[in-house]
Parts: C-alpha cells; sequence; structure tokens
C-alpha cells in the first residue's frame, strides 16, 4: 500500500526530523560576499533608499568596526567570518510585486509548505496579516487593504523608509541605539528587510500582524529590522516565526527589534523561533543574534515578550522592556529548548524608570542531548522607580545527564520602595511522573512530553492560538529521541 | 591594564621562588581587577588603586589592641597584628592542635594555593607578599574554640596575613575569625580543608575601622561525610568583599554558609560565595540577609555549581535584603551552573522596605514606630542567626547585630 501524505508526514513528525529543512531552487540575486562600504551602498540603492538612511548605515558600520564580540554570554562559539558572507539575497522575479498574482509561484508554494498561506483568499477573513521575508527582501505582505481603512500602516520597513521617512526617522534606532551592542551595530550597517507597523492612536488593530523570515540562499545573512509603533490607546499583536534550510554550514541571523509604546498602548510580541539547529552532531545550524527591545514610553503602557525557542545552533537573544512610563508593565514569557549540541542564552532586561512599574518575567528552560541552556537576566530598579515590582520565576529543567542548565539573574534596586522577588528551580522529570504515566498507557516519549508541556503551561498559555498548537507540537519533536 | 599604586615592595621580595614567586607574578600582570571583568562587577576597586599602601611587614608597636568581642570564655586566642602573629600565642593551642609556619614550607603552600579562589587577586597578592603563613593540623575531638584575633593600626599600610587550616578525618573543632583592624587594607587568606566525617562550626566577623578596605579570599574543601556550619557578619570597613569557594569534594557533605552585611554611611559590602558540587550526594544551604541604611551599598554574588556526575545534589539559596533608606542600593546575582540532572537546586532573592502592614500592626498595639523598626529589622536578621548551631559562636555574633541595631538611626529622616 502506498503512503498517504498524511502518513508521511507524522512519520516526519515521530522522527523528529527538521521539517523545514528544504531548498526552493530560485534564481536569486545576491551581493558579493564581505563587507565593506561598497556593500553597505549597494543594499541601500537595492532598497531605494534616501541619502539619510545611506548615511545612517555608514555611520553604523563605522562604529561597529570599532566594536569588539562580546564574549560575556555562556556560549562557545567559532569565530565568524563576516568577510564570508552575502549580506544581500533577493529572488529574482520578486522586485517590487504588485499584487500576489505576480509573486514567483515557487515562493508561494515555499510558503505553503511552510503552512504559511499567502493567499488571502483562504485564510478565513481578519485572521492573521502577513509579511513574508524570504532571505533580503520581503515578498508578500498581506491584508494592507484591509488594515489600511483602520489606519493600521503594515509594510516591509524597506517601503516604509521612502512612504513614512518622518516615522521612521524618528524611531529607528531609538530604542536600541545603534552602538547598542557588537550586533544592533552590525545590523544598523547592513539591515536588509524586516516590518513596519504603525498603529494609530485609539486603534485596536482589527487582526493579529505576523511576519514569517525563511533563509534560503547558502551562505547568506539575515539581517532583519522590524519597528512597531504603538500610539495612544492603541493595541497590537505581532507574531514572528522562522526557519531556514538544512545546511553543514553555520548561518548568520542578526536581528534588531524594537517597539515603542505610548499612553495606553500595548503591544504583545510573540515569536516562535524554529531555525535550523545543526544536526545531532553539532554541524550547521543558525547563529541567532538578536537584540528585542520595547520602550514603554507612556503611562500604563504595556509591552509583552512571549518567545517559544528551539531553535538555531546558536542563540544570544535578551527581549528586554524600559519601563519608562508611569505605571508601565513589562512582561517576558520564554520557553528555550535545547537538544543535541545546541547553545542558548537567553532571557531578558526589566529597566524600571516610572513610577509603580510591573514586570513579570517566568522563564522555563529546558536542556536535554549534550545542549548548554542558560537564562541571563537583569531587574534594575532606578531611584524614581517608586512602588515598582518585579516577580520573576526561572525553572529548569535537564533531561538526560550530559546537558547543563544555568542560571544568571543580575539584581539591582536603588529605590527601598520597590519589591523585587526572585525565584529559581532546577530538576529533571522524576521517575514518579513518568511511572504514573506509563502504568496508564502513555509511551515514555509521550509522558515526556506531556510532563513538558504542563513545566512549560504558564508560557504556552500566553502565545496566540494558532502559535500555541504549533509551539506544543514543536516541543514534542525537538526531545524525541532524548530520553531512554 | 593599570597597576596599582600599591605595589608590594619588591625589594623585600627579591628571591621568592616556588609558589609564591609564582603568585608574585601572576599579581604583577593583572593587578586588580577593572571594571570590566565580570566578578568585580559590582564592586570597583578603584579606591584601592589609588591609595598608597606598602604590606606591613612588622606587629604594630604599640603591642596588640584589645578586641571588643563576646568571645567564648574557654577560647584559644591567636593574635595577629598588621597581619603578623605574635607568635607567643601558640603556647594557648589545646590538644589536638598542631601549629606549624608555611613560609618554608612549599609543599604545605601549593595546597593553600591549590584550595583558594584561583586567579584571584587577593589570593595572589596575600600569596606573594605575606607575612605570617600559619598551618594548623587539629586531629580528635577538639571542644576548645580556637579564635583568630586580626588587629592592626596603621591606615598606611596593608596586611596579609595567610593561614591554612586541616581537620583530619573525623576530627572536630571550632574556628573564628574576628576582625578588627585599623589598616589600610586587609586582605586575608584562608584555606580550610575538613577530612572525611569531620566536622567544623566556623564564624568570621568583619569589624574593621570605618576607613578600612576588607578583601578576603577563603577557600574550603570538604570531604566526605563531613558537615562544615559556617556563618560570615560582614559590619565594618569601609569597603568589604567576604569572598569564599567552596568545593564539596566528597559524597555526603553537608556545607551551611550564611552571612550577613549591615551597612550604614557610605560602607559598600560584597559577600561572594561559590560553592561547587563536585561529588553527588551532598547539600548546601545558604541564608542571606542584608540591612542597608544611608547611602550604603550590598551585594551579594552567589553561584552554585553543580558537576556532571554530582547527582543527587540538594544546593538551596536564599538572599534577602532590606533597604531602609533612599539611596542604599542592594545588588544580587544568585547564579545556577548545573551540569547533572538528577539535582534539587533553587536559589531566591528578594529585595525591598519593611513591610508597612506589619508596621502598621506594630505601633496599633501602641508600640512607637521607631521600636517597631527596630523589632522588625532584629527578626529579619535572626532568620538567619537562628540557624547557628554552636551556641559559643551564636553567643559571639547575637551582639554584633544588636550593636548595630542600637547605635542605627531607625528614625526615618533619612527616608524623605
Amino acid at each position: 500500500m502506498v503512503a498517504t501524505q498524511e502518513t508521511i508526514d507524522t512519520l516526519e513528525e515521530v522522527t523528529g526530523k527538521y521539517k523545514y529543512g528544504f531548498v526552493t531552487d530560485i534564481e536569486s540575486d545576491k551581493a558579493p560576499k564581505g563587507l565593506n562600504e561598497d556593500i553597505i551602498r549597494f543594499i541601500s540603492a537595492k532598497k531605494d533608499e534616501p541619502q539619510w538612511m545611506l548615511d545612517w548605515r555608514l555611520k553604523a558600520f563605522a562604529t561597529w568596526q570599532k566594536m569588539e564580540t562580546p564574549d560575556w554570554a555562556k556560549l562557545d562559539i567559532e569565530p565568524i567570518d563576516y568577510q564570508d558572507i552575502h549580506y544581500y539575497a533577493a529572488p529574482k522575479s520578486s522586485e517590487g510585486p504588485e499584487s500576489l498574482d505576480e509573486v514567483d509561484p515557487e515562493l508561494l508554494k515555499t510558503y505553503a509548505k511552510l503552512g504559511i498561506p499567502l493567499d488571502e483568499q483562504k485564510i478565513l477573513a481578519g485572521v492573521v496579516a502577513v509579511d513574508a521575508v524570504f532571505d533580503s527582501v520581503s515578498v508578500a505582505t498581506t491584508f494592507r487593504g484591509e488594515l489600511a481603512k483602520v489606519g493600521v500602516i503594515f509594510c516591509p520597513i524597506s517601503e516604509a523608509i521612502r512612504d513614512y521617512p518622518d516615522l521612521v526617522k524618528k524611531y529607528i534606532g531609538s530604542v536600541v541605539p545603534v552602538a547598542d551592542n557588537y550586533f544592533s551595530a552590525l545590523n544598523s550597517a547592513v539591515f536588509t528587510d524586516g516590518s513596519f507597523v504603525y498603529i494609530p492612536k485609539g486603534v485596536r488593530c482589527p487582526m493579529e500582524l505576523s511576519t514569517y523570515f525563511r533563509i534560503n540562499e547558502a551562505n547568506t545573512g539575515q539581517f532583519e529590522r522590524t519597528l512597531i509603533i504603538a500610539e495612544d490607546e492603541a493595541y497590537v499583536s505581532y507574531l514572528e516565526g522562522c526557519t531556514a534550510p538544512q545546511r553543514d554550514e553555520n548561518q548568520l541571523h542578526a536581528a534588531v527589534v524594537e517597539l515603542v509604546a505610548m499612553d495606553d498602548a500595548e503591544i504583545k510580541y510573540s515569536t516562535v523561533q524554529n531555525w535550523y539547529p545543526g544536526d545531532e552532531n553539532g554541524l550547521g545550524g543558525i547563529y541567532n543574534f538578536v537584540t528585542k527591545r520595547g520602550a514603554c514610553r507612556g503611562d500604563r503602557s504595556k509591552i509583552s515578550w512571549t518567545q517559544v525557542e528551539t531553535g538555531s545552533a546558536i542563540t544570544w537573544k535578551y527581549p528586554s522592556c524600559i519601563l519608562q512610563g508611569k505605571d508601565s508593565v513589562g512582561e517576558f514569557y520564554s520557553v528555550a529548548l535545547t537538544n543535541n549540541l545546541q547553545q542558548a542564552d537567553t532571557g531578558t532586561k526589566m529597566i524600571h524608570i516610572g513610577e509603580g512599574s510591573r514586570s513579570t518575567i517566568i522563564s522555563k528552560g529546558i536542556s536535554a542531548g549534550r545542549s548548554q541552556n542558560c537564562y541571563r537576566g537583569l531587574v534594575r530598579i532606578q531611584p524614581g522607580a517608586e512602588n515598582a515590582r518585579n516577580f520573576t520565576q526561572c525553572d529548569s529543567l535537564l533531561v538526560g545527564d550530559k546537558c547543563g542548565a544555568h542560571t544568571v539573574p543580575y539584581i539591582v534596586s536603588r529605590n527601598p520602595s520597590a519589591k523585587i522577588e526572585h525565584e529559581a528551580t532546577t530538576s529533571r522529570i522524576s521517575e514518579d511522573q513518568l511511572f504514573y504515566c506509563q502504568q496508564r498507557g502513555i509511551s515514555t516519549e509521550d509522558s515526556v512530553s506531556l510532563i513538558v508541556n504542563g513545566f512549560c503551561k504558564e508560557v504556552m498559555k500566553e502565545l496566540p492560538m494558532e502559535f500555541a498548537v504549533e509551539a506544543q507540537k514543536l516541543i514534542g519533536i525537538s526531545l524525541e529521541g532524548s530520553v531512554g | 591594564m593599570s597597576v596599582s599604586t600599591m605595589q608590594p615592595n619588591l625589594d623585600q621580595l627579591a628571591g621568592l621562588t616556588g609558589v609564591r614567586a609564582g603568585a608574585l607574578t601572576r599579581w604583577q600582570e593583572t593587578g586588580w581587577p577593572h571594571s570590566r571583568v565580570e566578578q568585580w562587577r559590582f564592586t570597583r576597586l578603584a579606591s584601592l588603586e589609588k591609595m598608597d599602601l606598602r604590606p606591613a611587614s612588622a606587629a604594630a608597636v604599640t603591642g596588640t589592641a584589645a578586641i571588643s568581642a563576646d568571645l567564648p570564655k574557654n577560647a584559644a586566642i591567636l593574635s595577629f597584628s598588621n597581619g603578623v602573629l605574635d607568635v607567643a600565642d601558640l603556647a594557648v593551642l589545646p590538644v589536638g592542635v598542631k601549629a606549624s609556619f608555611l613560609n618554608e614550607n612549599d609543599t604545605a603552600l601549593a595546597a593553600l594555593a591549590a584550595s583558594v579562589p584561583a586567579s584571584h587577586p587577593v589570593s595572589d597578592l596575600s600569596l606573594a607578599v605575606m607575612t605570617s603563613g600559619l598551618h594548623l593540623e587539629i586531629a580528635g575531638k577538639v571542644d576548645v574554640p580556637i579564635i583568630l584575633a586580626f588587629t592592626g593600626d596603621d591606615n598606611g599600610v596593608s596586611s596579609h596575613p595567610v593561614v591554612s587550616v586541616k581537620l583530619a578525618d573525623g576530627a572536630s573543632a571550632v574556628l573564628a575569625e574576628w576582625h578588627q583592624s585599623a589598616v589600610g587594607l586587609s586582605a586575608p587568606l584562608m584555606a580550610i580543608e575538613v577530612g572525611d566525617k569531620a566536622r567544623l562550626d566556623y564564624a568570621k566577623v568583619q569589624h574593621d575601622s570605618a576607613q578600612s578596605a576588607h578583601l578576603a579570599a577563603t577557600g574550603l574543601t570538604l570531604g566526605e561525610g563531613s558537615v562544615f556550619e559556617g556563618f560570615q557578619i560582614s559590619v565594618g570597613g569601609q569597603l568589604a568583599r567576604l569572598e569564599t569557594h567552596v568545593t564539596l569534594s566528597g559524597e555526603n557533605a553537608d556545607c551551611t554558609l550564611s552571612a550577613i552585611y549591615l551597612g550604614r554611611a557610605n560602607q559598600h559590602h560584597d559577600i561572594t560565595t561559590n560553592m561547587s558540587h563536585a561529588k553527588g550526594h551532598c547539600l548546601s544551604n545558604q541564608i542571606i540577609r542584608g540591612v542597608l541604611d544611608d547611602s550604603a551599598r550590598g551585594v551579594f554574588q552567589g553561584k552554585v555549581h553543580v558537576a556532571p556526575d554530582a547527582q543527587k545534589t540538594d544546593g538551596q539559596q536564599m538572599s534577602r535584603a532590606l533597604l531602609l533608606s533612599r539611596k542604599a542600593e542592594a545588588d544580587a546575582k544568585p547564579e545556577l551552573e548545573i551540569y547533572a540532572d538528577d539535582v534539587l537546586c533553587a536559589h531566591g532573592a528578594t529585595v525591598g522596605e519593611l513591610d508597612e502592614t506589619q508596621l502598621f500592626y506594630l505601633t496599633s498595639r501602641g508600640i512607637d514606630r521607631d521600636t517597631a523598626r527596630g523589632m522588625l529589622i532584629s527578626a529579619f536578621l535572626d532568620d538567619a542567626i537562628d540557624s547557628i548551631s554552636h551556641l559559643g559562636l551564636a553567643a559571639m555574633l547575637r551582639p554584633v547585630t544588636t550593636a548595630w541595631m542600637t547605635t542605627s538611626n531607625h528614625s526615618e529622616a533619612g527616608d524623605q
């Protein structure tokens, strides 16, 4: 009997293979390898950018050249040759498609295979608007008309630079300054695409916005830049997904994401990061160096980060909140899962500046195989943050005896009225829990998956529904073969 | 790398060999850690670099100053003045304790160097310029508490007492360090080895003068089935760091290492611990309490490291800081580094002020606000002190916190 597609998919799922490891065969337009001022001029010209943007990039490049690679994270990284990377790669046919009909069918197929429908007809109206970023360019953005009706701008950032220069100029680099760190400076010099979101005053964005990042070309780096602005009383929920082909070489992904929330505004940012993690021997995989930061500038504003990190060979990522507004709220919910030889150093920073600002950090780290998983976080209470409040909980779960789980929280309190509580635990899946499940007829692997999902529940429930299902499956897959 | 003006007198050190020469070379290469060294992130030594200090080579001329401690009555006291041991005191050592000098014994020095924090400025500097290197071997059950009393009177010098203590298998002893110096810098280096099934009750009080800097480095190695119960109080000095590295090197060892720091004016207290579970089935427990008034700053850095084979480890740590003034600052960095899967490790940290509800409860019962504050602070500290099981040491430590409390300005003037 011939196996049905369903059977094949299920089989793929249970064997725990990386499902998104295929390569799309598409002709592409690439910048020569290497990083210098000419490459930056090339990228800027490709994007048809105004002079101020090019100047900004060149200045960032000069800054980056003077900086040193950070080495404080608990990561063991082979030195990266920044001259051996293509800083720009784009599918040839994709330059400025007016509508979805003009997008290369190969690309549409790719996204369909990834489970990201770009055809608006096929989606239940008003569910999710998608910006699809393929290597260095955005290939399609759906539901733009629908969003424009309520005044929401959702477009590739390269377009925003041309069409809304005042907005971009005002906010870009205002949350993550160019010189913030090595990778933010690099990104500022060579960023290619990403999403721009602007929610005007009083608007509740009618649908979830989403960007799907795909690295396809070999020897490229992806440098995305996302900027989300929520004006007074605005609300937006934004999702981000990422995958890459399976290759033996490491590929670099260095993104910068900036969020700005004004009075009473709320931004919810969810990520399911599933870059190719490398094989069981640690060969290949994405190096993921990401600077994500939100500024709660307005009073009673709220920024909430939720992340499920299962991919990447190396993760270096600390989504943070600067709580400037009075009674502003910052949240960080994270599940980081590492298997095989993956290394993750991830966490958050909560900087309390405003009176009555509150933050919650829930971090769940799961290490399996020979992986290293580290939570690194900072809670800083500035003298003016009267009655600020922080609660942090970091739990680690070890699956197998060859992996490591680490917790490095920093707590700095400079205001006596602030209350900070931090707790962390490390344990393993107990024999009792496993036995309980197994005697009810649940297999070992399913039991582990069940227990792990229970361990992550607090974070999972923060994810938008579509993602929650996906994320639970992902965790099940990533842990395959880690027990017994 | 800027090297401090506080350079050891090189002439005096000419001809050093072995362990001490190695330590001197390392010190000369690195000097005091600069501000970007992660382990010294919260405690900057810039003020120290500017000080013009000479390592002391002789005891204070005025003789051994009296210390104001409630020492256990039957204690054997060894006095160090400016870091120099009063050799006559060795006569008081109880039966079962053997003293020798480290200076001429490179093997003993090498053992000491292996136990104290490695590549550490205090370890290297004090090893190089040490004046009295004392080694104590303890066998059998020794009930008489051994007190190391450190005094000094010259704020132009630095003192570098180096002491190693070895408890033989099955031995038991009570050891305390009392620091009440007025030297520019005290940099005591201690190495303690507790043998298999041995027990050590230990206390340290850092009560140096308000102008002094106190940088201590202690290495502690615990053998199989041994018990160590230690408590530290940091109350004196302008800048103080009490750094302890513990290695649980045998199974079933049990280590308690708790601490209190009390800061006011512009004091800076730093409690740094590194608890390394090298073998399985060990227990470690740390309770840290800090009270900070005026512009004082308190730092707690505690790392629990569990080696790949150290299964069934139980590592617990809880640090709490109380801020009494608007200008005080508390920093904490509790760290877990775990490579074994069948372990139970937890740490907690809190920072806050006195609970207004509790204050209200007490004042509503007719207790004036200042007294109520005092009661709550003392209850906060008792939480830690009550865990000391050796009555003599508890009786020595309790008055230190009480004295601090009574001289404290409980009124809330500084709050506004």
